[in-house]
């Protein structure tokens, strides 16, 4: 099977790629990742998140070494690579996981309004809207798609700068002992940590439609270290912000830092951030949708419009099929759980295979 | 159900039907400013027709016709030659005759039967005198602006750009009205596929009428259902001129004293001809108030409506007081507050817009006042608010291109609903439907939000801020310039020290 | 595709509308205060009193006092709907106060944690500690403002600038779940028709255990934090001469280099300005001597509250989170709270006196 073809016209530049990653990855996932991390890895989160930021540095290469030589995207890849049947169950594999990736992040941000502004937000109302938002960004095609993605990251930037506030009450001393905890303790904590980095995977369904797809690997790398960036610095607010246990307790660590803002025109700066991550989320959502929609379309000859329409319904209902804080909590575990996989055994084991089967070949 | 009715018109009034020219020239005779004579002379006669309504009679009178008698007329020929006016035509085509005597040519025949004609043009050319812009008026720079007439529009563009690149492409549109619609560009400066689509575009034009250029935007702009403008309308020469030179396409229509520019970008619509014309440092800070003026008139409305009705968390407490005291006697809440307000604005400038211009100016200060000091006092709408949306009406006025400006006026009111529905929440999710909506547009099949997405480093020279004019050295990317260098700059070696 | 726009749009509009809090339809509490009931027969339960302004629209503000008991503070407010025209919101609750009698008996996290939990609760709250009857403070007409933004003002300028630590939620908070902090609110009393700081209670938990008096918050302040502040510091030289210093720039520093044989210094250092001075002329070597005086004074004064933190066995200086960051390896709450009664906490004072006014 070959790569697809997709015209010039549709391409868009290398240098988007910097934010089609960094926008997949900042998504939901920030609100809140600081929890889970600081449970095992304790005050030496951020050296977690660090790690498991540079770590994925490495991955990012990998799917770039795959995809060059592959010349195409995951669903030719798993074609050629496994065979039309074994590589056709992979590739669906692989959209259902997007699929669930749009769920999590739906769900989530829903429950975050819920929580946070409107209690009685009708889910199905909301929910209808925004994909309905979605829908009208994906029929614009892939290049509407990128430019969400560059909106979604540059006009929320300025809430990077909300988190001087906290520093005010920083007690940076909380930072200390580094190196307190076993290695072991600092795994878990990038486990936890790279649900929030997850997303970007998403580059193996996009590649083709960037103009000199081999350019733009130091912006896909750059991206993903600007997302690093942002995440570490978060956690380091967060950890010299609360006290370990407060940190325990506190769900969703970044929007009780933003309680603390206060400007002369402005109090309360979490109403004004849940709202603005609207922003955010929409990139995430359109991409991970893009790539199903774009993936059934690839593996059948159903059109993208009609792949997606079902796909936005699927994730409507199940998405507010999840009730209860636990069943979201658990959605979210086991995308990532998923998600860890994927990304640290499934890649370096194409990487590896593809090598093989190119020696293989030669050689037979 | 359209096309059925062109086709009814076409029949009626096409030459066709008409067997030869006698029967043409009886069908013209209907009409009451159709003239026609026999001029007898001694050895020969001949017969002329002409509308006299197109025609210029002193001019047929003093210049033409003294030739024609002069020597007796034997053949059709010797018309062309006698008469020193270029354009004289010999024509049988009824089609070509009936066309033309509808522009003001004047027809002579030598029989009362003949077949074939002499055309000789003679039409008159009344057009209002070049005037001041009134609309996109400038305190420094030039003071000429477009008239009706297209020739004079052509006259004003050529004079300031005299050189044989600059071709002018014809063509006729409507069906009824014939419209002369021109083509200018640049070539081998503007991209040959604008062109091809400006061209293109305008010869797929079918409707019978054309009023007006902002018709023929409507016909030929990419997104027929966005409320945003994506040409822009100019009627100064001088700003013709000047993107003419940066490689974009103008079209000039007869009879409308505005030109259509593309393609173009949303920054465009934000920046006024003037900024050129002043310092790079006023000219950017300048640019910078408009946008901040539409972001502001977009969205503080439903930002007030929204933090008034949700979120009273994020009002601080010195300011508390002020908004919850200025609300106490209001009955509505803050929705039906703010719409009120903001249809009585909309409201008093329409009436402004329709009404003589001395009455609409009194209506709309009167208006303003009475009105709202008197909502205020009967406790309709709080005094904030009447600020608010005073300003927000105020900054909608900023922006440079008029058509912007209502669509501007006209964005606030979904914001306004989502803004009622779901709080900030919602005033973001109009946000991202405005950005996804703009993303989609195009102008003249290149991107709309050019230089910001994609984003083009070197256009931001003269997009949010406009650089000084030895930046402005590169044709900007977008229009995909056959030649993108404008000019060389050849920079000075400045000594690196004070100045002794 | 027009009638399904049309169905979603009316759908929108019928459903799509959430619970709506418009300004001047919600009665907006700026301060509550937690207090136990007097009589004999509401054992177990807690008596809520809160303060909501009513602003006129001629500009006068009107302070809305209800007093509800219940068991659960939560349960309190749907009460207090039950007797007010407009629905009760938190989202602009300034100060929080609990009476001296809950904090000492029962401990006050049960109900901080309302607050805490509540996501329209800020993180700037002010929490503090009354000895007056709660019902009267609040019910005081302090002038033409609300109650609420009353208090808070006068906890807010003293901590930003005078002499008081701050003590918000968030740092309540984080005192009362850190290793290694004990938390600390300010105690404040009605005197007459004002509002006044009397000092600050000390906590072991959520329980008040002890206090600290007005006249020695300077000290616990150069003890616990860096700060700045335009109050000033009287400094009795000799049995006529005083000088008062303004314009006070402090620092602390941890030498925690001998945790290991139980000895930590505590350094403070502390920059001022003298505006005052009852002597004849000040020569550097008065103001030596001043400096000096100054220094053991607030040694003094600090090594008493230092002894008398280490016998009630409470921590609000921070120096169990101060001993856990040079801790390798697990540090145990436990373990610490048994050694700190015995640790021998060291205390050293600088004074700089860095002008004397401009006259000289």
């Amino acid at each position: 099977m070959a790569g697809p073809e997709v015209k010039d016209q549709y391409k868009v530049s290398p240098f988007l790629v910097f934010y089609l990653v960094h926008s997949v990855q900042v998504g939901v996932g920030v609100m809140g990742f600081q929890r889970i991390s600081t449970k095992y890895a304790g005050n030496d989160a951020w050296i977690s998140v660090l790690a498991a930021g540079l770590s994925l540095n490495l991955i990012i290469f990998l799917i770039y070494k795959i995809m060059m030589k592959e010349k195409g995207d995951l669903i030719s890849l798993h074609h050629n690579l496994f065979g039309k049947w074994i590589g056709g169950l992979l590739s669906l594999i692989a959209i259902v996981y997007f699929i669930a990736m749009g769920i999590t992040v739906l769900r989530t941000y829903i429950e975050v309004v819920q929580v946070w502004m409107f209690p009685d937000l009708n889910k199905w109302i909301f929910g209808t809207v925004f994909l309905l938002l979605v829908y009208y960004c994906l029929s614009g095609g892939f290049r509407v798609v990128a430019g969400i993605s560059f909106f979604g990251v540059v006009i929320p930037f300025y809430l990077v700068l909300t988190m001087i506030f906290p520093l005010f009450y920083g007690h940076f001393r909380d930072l200390l002992p580094i190196f307190n905890h076993s290695l072991m303790e600092l795994y878990e904590g990038v486990k936890g940590a790279s649900l929030s980095y997850l997303g970007f995977t998403t580059l193996f369904m996009y590649l083709p439609f960037i103009k000199e797809p081999e350019k733009s690997h130091r912006w896909a790398q750059g991206g993903h270290l600007l997302t690093v960036f942002i995440y570490t610095t978060v956690m380091i607010t967060t950890i010299a912000f609360f006290s370990p246990e407060q940190l325990q307790k506190t769900i969703w660590a970044t929007l009780t830092t933003w309680k603390i803002a206060e400007m002369p025109f402005v109090q309360r700066f979490e109403y004004i951030g849940i709202a603005s991550w609207a922003l955010v989320i929409l990139p995430n959502l359109c991409i991970t949708i893009w790539a199903a929609g774009r993936g059934i379309r690839r593996l059948s000859r159903v059109s993208q419009q009609n792949a997606t329409i079902p796909i936005l319904v699927l994730i409507l209902i199940s998405s507010s099929l999840f009730a209860r804080r636990e069943s979201i909590d658990l959605l979210n575990q086991y995308t990532s759980k998923v998600g860890f996989y994927f990304v640290y055994i499934y890649v370096p084991f194409v990487f590896v295979f593809q090598y093989i089967k190119s020696k293989v070949g030669r050689s037979g | 159900m359209v096309n059925k009715m062109f086709r009814w018109l076409k029949k009626n009034r096409s030459p066709e039907k008409l067997k030869n020219l006698p029967e043409l020239i009886r069908n013209l005779q209907d009409s009451g400013d159709f003239l026609h004579y026999e001029s007898k002379q001694q050895d020969s006669s001949f017969f002329i027709y002409y509308f006299k309504t197109l025609v210029h009679e002193t001019e047929l009178n003093d210049h033409i016709l003294p030739y024609l008698v002069e020597k007796p007329l034997k053949t059709l020929e010797d018309i062309p030659e006698r008469v020193p006016i270029p354009g004289v035509i010999l024509s049988s085509d009824l089609k070509e005759i009936c066309e033309k005597v509808m522009r003001g040519f004047v027809i002579i025949r030598l029989n009362a039967n003949a077949t074939e004609c002499a055309l000789i043009p003679s039409q008159v050319k009344k057009a209002r005198a070049v005037t001041q812009p009134e609309v996109e008026f400038t305190v420094v720079g030039s003071k000429e602006a477009f008239v009706e007439s297209l020739d004079t529009n052509l006259h004003l563009i050529r004079k300031r750009l005299p050189v044989h690149e600059l071709k002018a492409y014809e063509v006729t549109v409507g069906k009824l009205t014939n419209t002369k619609v021109v083509v200018l560009y640049l070539d081998g400066i503007a991209n040959v596929e604008n062109v091809n689509t400006v061209k293109q575009r305008l010869e797929d034009i079918n409707v019978d009428q054309i009023v007006d250029n902002s018709v023929i935007m409507q016909l030929i702009t990419d997104d027929k259902n966005s409320p945003f403008p994506q040409l822009i309308d100019t009627e100064r020469p001088d700003r013709a001129t000047s993107v003419l030179c940066e490689g974009k396409v103008v079209v000039l229509s007869d009879g409308s004293p505005q030109a259509l520019i593309g393609p173009t970008t949303l920054v465009e619509f934000f920046s006024a001809f003037e900024d050129y014309f002043v310092n790079w440092i006023v000219a950017s800070s300048a640019r910078l108030i408009r946008i901040f003026a539409i972001l502001f008139s977009i969205l503080v409305t439903p930002v007030y409506v929204a933090t008034l009705t949700y979120h009273y968390e994020l009002i601080p407490k010195d300011l508390l007081s002020t908004l919850v005291s200025s609300r106490q006697r209001i009955p509505l809440p803050p929705i039906l507050e703010a719409i009120f307000l903001e249809l009585s604005i909309e409201l008093l400038r329409e009436a402004g817009a329709r009404l003589p211009t001395k009455v609409g100016q009194t209506i709309g200060i009167v208006g303003g006042i009475v009105i709202g000091t008197a909502s205020v006092e009967a406790g309709l709408t709080s005094n904030v608010l009447l600020i608010i949306v005073a300003l927000s009406a105020l900054a909608s006025f900023t922006t440079p291109v008029y058509r912007m400006s209502n669509t501007i006026r006209l964005t606030r009111f979904p914001f306004l609903l989502f803004a009622h529905l779901w709080g900030l929440l919602g005033v973001t999710i109009c946000f991202c439907f405005l950005i996804a909506h703009l993303l989609k547009l195009k102008s003249l099949g290149r991107p709309f939000l050019e230089p910001l997405y994609p984003l083009r480093v070197q256009d931001l020279k003269d997009a949010i801020i406009r650089l000084p004019l030895k930046f402005q050295n590169k044709r900007p990317i977008h229009l995909q310039s056959e030649d993108t260098v404008r000019f060389k700059t050849v920079t000075e070696k400045e000594k690196n020290d004070f100045h002794e | 595709m027009t009638r399904l726009f049309i169905f979603i749009v009316s759908m929108l509009l019928l459903t799509g509308c959430v619970q709506r809090s418009i300004l001047d339809d919600i009665q907006m509490v700026t301060i509550i205060g937690y207090d136990l009931p007097e009589e004999e027969n509401e054992e177990g339960l807690i008596k809520g009193v809160a303060v909501a302004p009513q602003y006129q629209a001629d500009g006068r503000v009107d302070n809305s006092v209800f007093v509800q008991t219940a068991a659960l503070s939560k349960e309190i407010r749907s009460q207090y709907n039950s007797e007010s025209p407009k629905p009760f919101v938190s989202g602009k609750l300034e100060v929080a106060l609990f009476s001296k009698d809950i904090a000492e008996t029962e401990g006050i996290m049960e109900l901080v944690d309302t607050l805490q939990r509540d996501p329209s609760i800020g993180s700037r709250v002010f929490l503090g500690i009354s000895n007056s009857d709660m019902e009267t403070l609040l019910r005081t007409n302090y002038g033409n403002v609300d109650t609420g933004t009353f208090i808070h003002d006068t906890l807010s300028h003293n901590s930003k600038h005078g002499m008081l630590p701050q003590t918000n939620l968030h740092d309540f908070l984080y005192n009362y779940y850190s290793e290694g902090n004990d938390p600390f609110l300010p105690l404040v009393e009605l005197d007459e028709d004002k509002v006044k700081i009397t000092g600050l209670a000390l906590f072991q938990g959520d329980r008040m255990v002890g206090s600290i008096d007005a006249k020695h918050l300077f000290t616990f302040k150069v003890l616990h934090q860096k700060f700045s502040s335009n109050d000033s510091f009287t400094v009795k030289v000799n049995e006529e001469e005083h000088a008062a210093i303004y314009n006070i720039a402090s620092k602390r520093n941890l030498n925690l280099k001998k945790v290991g044989s139980n000895k930590i210094e505590i350094h403070g250092k502390v920059l001022g300005v003298i505006k005052e001075y009852s002597g004849q002329k000040l020569t550097p070597a008065k103001l030596k001597e001043i400096e000096r005086a100054m220094e053991e004074d607030i040694e003094k004064r600090g090594m008493d509250m230092i002894e008398e933190f280490q016998t009630q066995n409470i921590d609000p200086l921070g120096i169990g989170n101060a001993v856990r960051s040079v801790t390798r390896g697990d540090f145990n709450k436990e373990d610490w709270r048994q050694k700190y009664p015995d640790m021998d906490i060291s205390f050293k004072m600088n004074v700089t006196v860095t002008e004397s006014g401009v006259i000289e």
